[in-house]
């Protein structure tokens, strides 16, 4: 599967445009990769066989030393793309049309 | 070379006790080394200025506490441009971060410069978002592998292996998700670790695969990586991954080892001579009272495929968040998802867009049992063979990359620079620790280019991998060979 339809399809999902001159390197690309991968498809994992259970789980740390608050404040409002006073500033999703 | 640039960690850090040297003098002498060999190399995308107030605080510290100080301080060190130093740029070599300041310091930076006094020189050149074995996928350049500048010097911490083997820094950190410490370090010549998954905290590492990536030290000598790994190493509050000591059942180092070998993963793919210079570094490891036992890890052939399911599945998630919404590059557009659209295709490289796109495949709806479950059961199963091995060998070795460093340009199908992790991205699968030490070089157009061994060993069992490495290291100046 990788017809440019489907690589589309794909990069609608990923919040990425793709270009009509880049479908098909990139199809002839997604094609040889998905081949390698493919070759999971011949191994024989028992169905019994499932995730480990790592011996490190659950970890909880003590409710102490909070960081004071606004002590990261700037440095956040700082590193926005676009302001409005102390808000981020971003598109308007909902119309009334 | 400068005879400074030659020396390693352990060797400098004698000579600052001694007072051989000063830490501003050893400081100014690697940094303008460093700034000379950047213009034939391009291993830093910055190097700092001298933190003036670091170096005095250094100095006092050999001063007053002589030998008891730390044998980091004073020493300079580069950083892979993936991990947070606090108001300094960091941009995993990606458009998309390429103004982004710090807002926080990563523990392991802290570790280095608060608890030991080390200086940082720089941080150094990668592929884009740690996605590649070359560092050509840097946004912004690429750097040349120091034993022959038309090649590439591996990656994805290309730009902290270069720095090291050149010189250009006495050691480096770098992270490693696939075989992005110790590929780069086989083909530069230089000794590469990736700790036990949780041995070092990851906080302030620009996140890549979660259940995959860990720092770790690229160093000139094992016994540098030693230094460097439990100076970085421990538990964090920040880090709920990081693990206690002890997490694991204790093995102890036994003067002879007892060294596995799957011979069965080499038939295709490693090149002759790489394969001889390989089998000829086990037979000096018998003479010296290992034993080489052949073992089998029939699932590990599927290593690769494993990898590259799961690594873009966490890695397209892990990049969901850059969207030029909050921090980084943005392009506006008319509409929101414009916006988004517009602010990804701008801001991520060619090979991130492809995992991204790779990622979103194999977890969405209709093929998420076939690839991403299948792949998390068959990591399972590498792991169970893994541990079965363990128990009747102490460690397992391979050569660390099946070849030399290649050409600029020469592996442009991604499916072939894949194929360059095929033996280091088990030991991420399985979070066990593995070590890639130079075994001596192989001629490529008349030119002797490094080569490493890789040896991995069972979780938290580091000491193995560090006297493995030293017996390498023995043996390489026995045999006479050089890197």
């Amino acid at each position: 599967m990788a017809t440019y339809e489907d690589i589309k399809h794909l990069a609608t999902l990923a919040r990425i445009s793709v270009s009509e001159q880049d479908l098909p390197k990139l199809s002839t690309e997604f094609e040889s990769i998905l081949k390698y991968i493919g070759q999971l498809e011949s191994l024989a994992v028992p169905e019994s066989s499932d995730l480990h259970v790592p011996p490190l789980r659950n970890v909880f740390r003590d409710d102490k030393n909070p960081t004071p608050s606004g002590a990261n404040t700037q440095k956040i409002i700082n590193a926005f793309p676009k302001r409005n006073g102390n808000a981020l500033s971003v598109k308007k999703i909902i119309t009334h049309e | 070379m400068n005879e400074l640039a030659k020396s390693s960690l352990t060797e400098i850090s004698r000579a600052l006790r001694a007072r051989d040297i000063s830490v501003r003098e050893l400081f100014n002498t690697i940094h303008t080394y460093a700034q000379q060999k950047n213009t034939d190399i391009f291993a830093y995308l910055e190097l700092f200025d001298a933190d003036e107030n670091a170096i005095a605080i250094a100095q006092k510290k050999i001063d007053d506490e002589g030998d008891n100080a730390p044998f980091l301080t004073g020493i300079p060190i580069a950083v892979k441009d993936n991990m947070l130093i606090e108001g300094k740029t960091v941009s995993a070599a990606s458009r998309m971060l390429e103004n982004y300041k710090a807002p926080y310091t990563a523990t392991v930076i802290k570790k280095l410069v608060n608890d030991n006094g080390a200086l940082i020189l720089g941080r150094t050149n990668m592929d884009e978002f740690a996605m590649g074995s070359s560092t050509e996928n840097s946004a912004f350049g690429i750097t040349k592998n120091p034993h022959d500048h038309s090649r590439v010097p591996g990656g994805s911490s290309g730009g902290s292996a270069a720095a090291v083997a050149e010189g250009a820094a006495t050691a480096a950190l770098g992270s490693d998700t696939g075989g992005s410490i110790r590929q780069p370090a086989s083909l530069c010549g230089v000794v590469g670790l990736k700790p036990t998954y949780g041995a070092v905290s990851r906080y302030g590492l620009i996140a890549m695969g979660s259940s995959l990536d860990q720092i770790g030290p690229l160093t000139k000598t094992v016994s540098d990586s030693r230094v460097l790994f439990r100076a970085i190493a421990g538990r964090d509050d920040m880090d709920a991954t990081t693990i206690p000591d002890g997490l694991y059942p204790k093995r102890s180092v036994s003067r002879n080892m007892r060294i596995g070998v799957p011979y069965h993963l080499f038939e295709n793919g490693v090149d002759k001579d790489v394969r001889a210079l390989f089998d000829v570094t086990l037979a000096s490891l018998k003479k010296e009272g290992h034993s080489i036992v052949p073992i089998t890890l029939p699932t590990s052939q599927y290593a690769l495929p494993v990898y590259y399911v799961i690594m873009p599945a966490e890695a397209s998630t892990n990049l969901s968040r850059l969207d030029g919404m909050r921090y980084g590059f943005s392009k506006p557009a008319d509409t929101l998802l414009d916006d988004y659209l517009q602010t990804r295709s701008e801001g991520f490289g060619k090979e991130v867009q492809r995992r991204i796109l790779l990622g979103t495949f194999v977890l969405s709806s209709g093929y998420i049992d076939a690839y991403y479950r299948k792949a998390l059961r068959a990591r399972a199963v590498i792991t169970d063979e893994y541990e079965k091995a363990y128990e009747q060998v102490d460690c397992i070795a391979v050569p660390t990359s099946p070849s030399p460093a290649f050409h600029f340009g020469e592996k442009s199908d991604p499916v072939s620079m894949y194929v360059e992790d095929l033996f280091t991205v088990t030991a991420n699968l399985t979070g066990m620790p593995a070590l890639s030490v130079p075994m001596g070089t192989v001629n490529r157009d008349d030119t002797p280019l490094p080569i490493g061994i890789q040896c991995t060993a069972p979780h938290q069992a580091e000491d193995i991998l560090f006297s493995f490495g030293e017996e390498v290291e023995k043996i390489r100046i026995q045999n006479q060979m050089r890197f």
